[in-house]
C-alpha cells in the first residue's frame, strides 16, 4: 500500500467510526459518508485501480462542495431539520454539491477548494466562540491540511507517493475526529440557542 | 432535429382516439380547457427544454469527459439495458425528491396539477424541472455511461411513460410489481391519503417496491387527482410559475436566512411535524370555469396552429441564432397564455386575442417566418382563418350566464 493509500485508509477509517458513532447526528453522519466515500475510492486508485482516477476527483470534488458546507452548518447549527434530520442533510448535501459540482466543471474550477477552506473558516470560527478546544483544533487541523494541498500543489496528477496528499488526508482524518468528539460539548449546543 | 416532432402527431392520435373512446363508454375522462392547458404546457416545456437542455446536457457532457472512469462502447446491447436500468433507478429518486423537496416540486407540481388523468396529462410537464434535475444522472457520467447513450435511453423513459396516463386499461396482473402501468401510476397521481408519495417510477414500479414507497390501486376507493391546494388556472405560465411565487413569498416572509433557506429546500409544507390532512374525497370538486363551448372548440382549434409552430421551431432551430429563438420561443410563450386565458375567461384575454390575430395575419404577409418563405396558399388561409376567427370573436360570448367572475 502506497502513502497515499495508507492515509486515505486512516481518514476512511475515521469517517466509518464517526457515522458509526453519531448515528444522531445526522448532518455529520451525511459528511463522513461523503468524505469517506472519497477516501474509499482514493485507497483503491492509490493502490493502482486504474479506472478510479475520475471517480475519485468526482468524489473529492463533491466533499469540497457538500461535505464541508454540511459538517459546518451541522457543528453551528446541530438541532436544525438540515443537521438533525436525515433527509435534510442529504437534500442539502444533493443540491449544494450538484450545484457545486456544476459550476466546478463549467465555469469556476477552483469553486470546490474555495468552500472547503469557508466551511473548515466557518468551523473555525464556531469551535473558537464555543470555547471549545478540541473542536478549535479539529479545525485548525481541516485548514492545515488544505493549506498543505495548496502548498504542495496536490491539484494536478497525483504520484502515487505525494507528501502533501498525505498531510492533507492525515489532517482530515485528525481533524474530523476533533470535530466528532468536539461536537458533542454543550457549549455548542447552547450556543445555537 | 427533435425527436419530439416525430412523437407529436402520435400524441395528438392517441389522445383524440382515447378521448372517443371515453365518450363512447360514457366516462367524462376530458375537460377541453383541462387538456389544452396540458397540451399547452407540454408545448412550453419543448420550447424551454431547448434553452434547459443545452445546459444541463452540455453539464453532463463535461462532467463525462472530467470525471468518467471509463467510456462504455455503444456497440454492445447489454450496456444499454444496463444504462436504461441506471436511468430508471436514477429517475426514481430525481422523481421521489420532486415531490419531497419544495423547490423540485415546485417544478413538478404542475404534472400533476390536471384534475383529470389522461393521455393529455402526460404531455402536462414542466418547463424548469431539468434546471436542477441534471443533477441526479451525474452519477452515470462517472460510471461512462457516454452522453449519446444517456441521451438514448432518456427519451426511452420519457416516451415509455406516455401510455401510463390513462384510465381506459385496468389491472394487467403480474406486470404489476414489476413495471409501472396505467393503474399503478394513478395512484402516483391520486390526492387520496394512501396516493401521497408513492409510486415513483419511471419504467420499472420495483425501485418503488424495494424502497417503501409502493402502493396498489385500491378498488374500494376512487382515486381523486390532482393536488390538495389546485391550480385553479388555465395559464401555462402561471401553472409553470405558481408554486415558485409561493415559495419565494414564503421565503420572503421568513425571519433569519436559515428560515429563507429552508422554505425551499424544506418538504412542499415544511418539515413534518404532524400528520398529513385527511382528504375527504366527497368534498372534492372538479375546477370548472364554465367556459363556452364555442370557446372551447375556438381554443383547441387554434392549439393546432401552435402545435405546428412548434414543430416548425423545432425543425428550425439549428438555423436559428439566439435572438430569433429567443423570439420565436416568445411567440409560442404568449399565444399559449392568451389561449389559456381565453379558457379562464379573463377581462384582458379577448382583446390580446384579437391583437394575437392580426398579428398572426400580418404575420403571413411577410416575405419569409423565421428563415422559411411559405407557399401561397398556406399564407392565404392563415390570413384568412385570421380574419374569420377575428370577426367570430368581436361578437362571440365569452362565458354562459351564471359562470363565476375572474
Amino acid at each position: 500500500m502506497t502513502g497515499n493509500a495508507a492515509s486515505d485508509f486512516v481518514l476512511a477509517l475515521v469517517c466509518v467510526w464517526i457515522m458509526q458513532t453519531r448515528r444522531h447526528q445526522p448532518g455529520l453522519v451525511v459528511a463522513a459518508f461523503l468524505i469517506g466515500l472519497a477516501a474509499s475510492l482514493g485507497v483503491l486508485r492509490f493502490s493502482g485501480v486504474e479506472v478510479l482516477p475520475g471517480p475519485h476527483q468526482f468524489a473529492s470534488a463533491l466533499s469540497a462542495c457538500a461535505a464541508f458546507p454540511l459538517l459546518a452548518y451541522a457543528l453551528r447549527y446541530p438541532d436544525d431539520p438540515i443537521a438533525a434530520q436525515l433527509t435534510g442533510a442529504i437534500r442539502f448535501a444533493l443540491l449544494l454539491g450538484g450545484l457545486g459540482i456544476g459550476l466546478t466543471v463549467a465555469a469556476v474550477s477552483q469553486w470546490g477548494p474555495a468552500v472547503a477552506v469557508i466551511s473548515a473558516l466557518v468551523i473555525a470560527w464556531t469551535m473558537v466562540a464555543a470555547r471549545n478546544p478540541v473542536g478549535t483544533a479539529g479545525a485548525a487541523l481541516l485548514l492545515a491540511g488544505m493549506a498543505a494541498t495548496v502548498i504542495g500543489r496536490a491539484g494536478g496528477a497525483v504520484p502515487r507517493f505525494n507528501p502533501a496528499v498525505v498531510v492533507l488526508h492525515l489532517c482530515l482524518a485528525a481533524g474530523l475526529a476533533a470535530l466528532a468528539i468536539g461536537s458533542l460539548s454543550k457549549q455548542i449546543r447552547t450556543q445555537q440557542n | 432535429m427533435s425527436p419530439i416532432v416525430y412523437a407529436i402527431p402520435v400524441f395528438l392520435v392517441t389522445i383524440a382516439v382515447e378521448a372517443v373512446v371515453a365518450r363512447r363508454r360514457g366516462l367524462a375522462l376530458y375537460d377541453i380547457p383541462d387538456a389544452i392547458t396540458s397540451l399547452h404546457t407540454g408545448i412550453l416545456s419543448q420550447v424551454a427544454g431547448v434553452f434547459a437542455k443545452l445546459l444541463t446536457f452540455t453539464l453532463y457532457v463535461l462532467v463525462y469527459q472530467k470525471f468518467a472512469a471509463i467510456s462504455w462502447p455503444t456497440d454492445n446491447i447489454l450496456l444499454w439495458v444496463i444504462a436504461l436500468l441506471l436511468y430508471d433507478f436514477a429517475y426514481y429518486w430525481h422523481h421521489r425528491l420532486n415531490h419531497e423537496v419544495a423547490v423540485l416540486w415546485a417544478g413538478h407540481i404542475i404534472h400533476h396539477s390536471s384534475e383529470y388523468f389522461n393521455l393529455s396529462t402526460a404531455l402536462r410537464q414542466s418547463s424548469t424541472t431539468g434546471l436542477i434535475g441534471w443533477i441526479f444522472y451525474l452519477p452515470l457520467a462517472v460510471l461512462g455511461v457516454p452522453p449519446v447513450m444517456l441521451a438514448t435511453v432518456g427519451l426511452i423513459d420519457l416516451l415509455y411513460q406516455y401510455w401510463v396516463h390513462t384510465q381506459l386499461i385496468h389491472r394487467l396482473g403480474w406486470l404489476e410489481k414489476v413495471m409501472v402501468t396505467p393503474a399503478n401510476h394513478r395512484v402516483h397521481h391520486g390526492q387520496n391519503d394512501y396516493c401521497i408519495d408513492r409510486n415513483y417510477g419511471g419504467i420499472f414500479i420495483v425501485w418503488d417496491r424495494m424502497f417503501g414507497t409502493w402502493a396498489d390501486e385500491r378498488a374500494d376507493e376512487k382515486v381523486v387527482f390532482g393536488v390538495r391546494k389546485p391550480l385553479e388556472s388555465f395559464n401555462p405560465l402561471w401553472a409553470n410559475m405558481h408554486y415558485y411565487a409561493d415559495l419565494a413569498q414564503q421565503s420572503w416572509q421568513a425571519k433569519g436566512w436559515r428560515n429563507k433557506l429552508q422554505a425551499w429546500i424544506a418538504p412542499p409544507g415544511g418539515w413534518p411535524t404532524e400528520p398529513l390532512e385527511h382528504f375527504e374525497a366527497a368534498r372534492f370538486r372538479l375546477y370548472d370555469r364554465h367556459t363556452a363551448a364555442a370557446i372551447r372548440w375556438y381554443v383547441l382549434a387554434h392549439y393546432g396552429v401552435i402545435n405546428a409552430m412548434l414543430a416548425h421551431f423545432l425543425i428550425r432551430l439549428p438555423g436559428l441564432d439566439m435572438p430569433k429563438t429567443i423570439g420565436y420561443a416568445g411567440v409560442i410563450l404568449g399565444m399559449t397564455v392568451v389561449l389559456g386565458g381565453l379558457l379562464q375567461g379573463t377581462r384582458w384575454a379577448r382583446p390580446m386575442e384579437m391583437l394575437r390575430l392580426a398579428a398572426l395575419a400580418a404575420a403571413a404577409l411577410l416575405p419569409t417566418w423565421f428563415g422559411d418563405a411559405a407557399p401561397l396558399w398556406l399564407r392565404a388561409l392563415v390570413v384568412l382563418s385570421s380574419l374569420a376567427s377575428l370577426a367570430w370573436l368581436a361578437r362571440a360570448t365569452m362565458m354562459p350566464a351564471g359562470a363565476p367572475a375572474e
